[in-house]
């Protein structure tokens, strides 16, 4: 297993509840700090207010939508060097494209493994 | 078509033409047709408003309006109503345009006689219903494309709760709890349980499109149908109050068990999905005029008016539920309105904002022949 030294906090945006608690539940284990907000103002005002390693963010969200939270966090200096990584339903590779061509660290489709889950949010934060 | 006389609204503003044509269509042999005539557009608008016409005489020349606005305006008011155009000798441009633009034939004044007006007003209704169809069509297209985009969204939902449910049980057997274990299966279960709902609503949806639901019509109790699924909606949603009002002890009618169920079990979940958490849901039932009818009442935030009319309809659900919320294709209430007329029945509903909604079906009741077993096919 990957040694992390200080826990590193990872704010989960994402508005369906048993998909949270999945990927909260996995980070947890891996032995990170998690955050979790259900929608894109409540993660946008919890990335401001705390010291965040990484956001993982449903592309999908009610209200304040993923891509909008993705190119607000980008445009703002404060925010833009925290990798952001990105999961949705959709498979399109142009999707894809566009939201690494957004500053997305990485792009997972659903479903999703607990493996995958974790490696990717490893490589990132190694 | 056949037998059934065709309505004919004449709008043209000259009387000699107007009492022409009554003449010639008055000779016309074969399907009978009923005139209606008016001298200016306004006048025409208001029987079109009122409805029944099966196609519109139009002269584009008209004492309050000229030229392509006056077909413009016909259509904007009866799009379904097929439109053959009035012309004289001197505008046949005019008219070939008027034909781009939606009118299905032209006439020419003075060369009419019997038989072409006749054949050109049977044409023109039959061209319209088959324009129409096309319409249809491309509507039903569009929604099953959309159809097929939204499933896969919706499938992907608890197959995700599934995959990592599933997999962090793998992953991390030792490390959880007991408790924590039993939770993750149980939400995989009612995950596998959403999935199964999809695949039968659609399933359902498919079957009726291609005509291939039949009914088992037996003499049914639907007293005890009704307390056994409200029985068992209550242990599902233990948070809503359930309520069977009946008007009296037995009511029985000839129909599908399983499917009236289904409509009830629909109906019940959509107001326990729009209603708070505490609220009650009220369910009643009588006979009234040979009709049995079915309420199902929640105290819910309601349907704004604008969409009372819609929900029923299965493109509606669909965008409007994509829009709001996930959980469900939509299709719950589309399934009720075909199994309802299936029975030979309909379906609507009442709501006022910030009270709640009544869904109301009402199913004939057949008359039952003595003797007949009784059995509620509700399971």
């Amino acid at each position: 297993m990957v040694k992390k030294g200080s826990r590193a906090t990872v704010l989960i945006i994402e508005d369906e509840v048993n998909i949270r608690t999945f990927a909260s539940r996995v980070l947890e284990l891996e032995d990170y700090h998690v955050l979790q907000a259900s929608d894109g103002d409540e993660g946008l005002r919890l990335v401001r207010g705390n010291q965040v390693a990484l956001v993982l963010l449903d592309l999908r969200l009610p209200g304040r939508d993923g891509w909008v939270v993705l190119s607000q966090m980008k445009s703002d200096p404060e925010l833009s060097s925290i990798p952001v990584v990105v999961f949705t339903a959709s498979a399109a590779a142009q999707q894809r494209s566009q939201a690494l061509a957004g500053g997305a660290a990485d792009y997972l489709v659903k479903p999703l493994s607990a493996t995958s889950l974790r490696k990717s949010i490893a490589r990132i934060l190694r | 078509m056949s037998n059934k006389a065709v309505k004919v609204l004449l709008i043209e503003d000259n009387p000699a033409d107007t009492r022409l044509i009554r003449e010639i269509l008055a000779e016309a042999k074969g399907s009978p047709f009923k005139l209606e005539c008016a001298d200016r557009l306004a006048t025409g608008l208001t029987c079109l408003a009122r409805g029944r016409i099966d196609v519109v005489l139009l002269d584009l020349g008209l004492p309050d309006s000229q030229e392509l606005s006056t077909l413009v305006k016909v259509q904007a008011e009866a799009s379904t109503v097929p439109v053959v155009v009035l012309t004289g000798l001197d505008d046949e441009e005019l008219t070939i345009r008027a034909v781009q633009l939606g009118a299905q034939d032209y006439l020419v004044k003075g060369q009419v006689d019997s038989n072409l007006l006749r054949r050109s007003i049977n044409y023109a209704i039959e061209r319209k219903h088959l324009e129409r169809r096309v319409v249809e069509y491309e509507e039903l297209n569009k929604l099953k494309s959309n159809l097929l985009s939204t499933v896969s969204h919706e499938l992907r939902t608890p197959l995700t709760t599934i995959k990592g449910y599933s997999t962090m049980l793998l992953d991390y057997d030792t490390r959880l709890k007991h408790d924590e274990k039993q939770e993750y299966l149980s939400a995989i279960d009612r995950a596998t349980d959403r999935m199964v709902e999809l695949v039968d609503h659609l399933l359902d949806m498919s079957r009726l499109d291609a005509g291939l639901l039949k009914l088992d019509k037996v003499p049914t109790d639907i007293t005890a149908l009704l307390q056994t699924t409200i029985a068992e909606a209550s242990l599902r949603t233990p948070g809503h109050k359930i309520v069977l009002n009946l008007s009296k002890a037995v009511l029985r009618l000839n129909g599908d068990g399983r499917r009236i169920r289904q409509v009830v079990d629909n109906l019940i979940e959509n107001a326990i999905k729009y209603s708070q958490v505490g609220s009650t849901v009220t369910i009643e039932a009588r006979s009234q005029d040979s009709e049995l009818v079915i309420s199902v009442a929640d105290q819910g935030k309601g349907i704004p008016w604008e969409n009372l009319g819609k929900v029923f309809d299965r493109m509606f659900n669909l965008e409007h539920r994509l829009a709001q919320e996930p959980g469900g294709l939509g299709l719950g209430l589309a399934l009720c309105k075909a199994l309802v007329e299936a029975h030979g029945g309909r379906i609507w509903v009442e709501s006022k904002l910030g009270k709640g909604s009544v869904f109301r079906f009402a199913l004939p009741q057949e008359a039952i022949t003595e003797g007949e077993a009784y059995g509620e096919k509700g399971q």
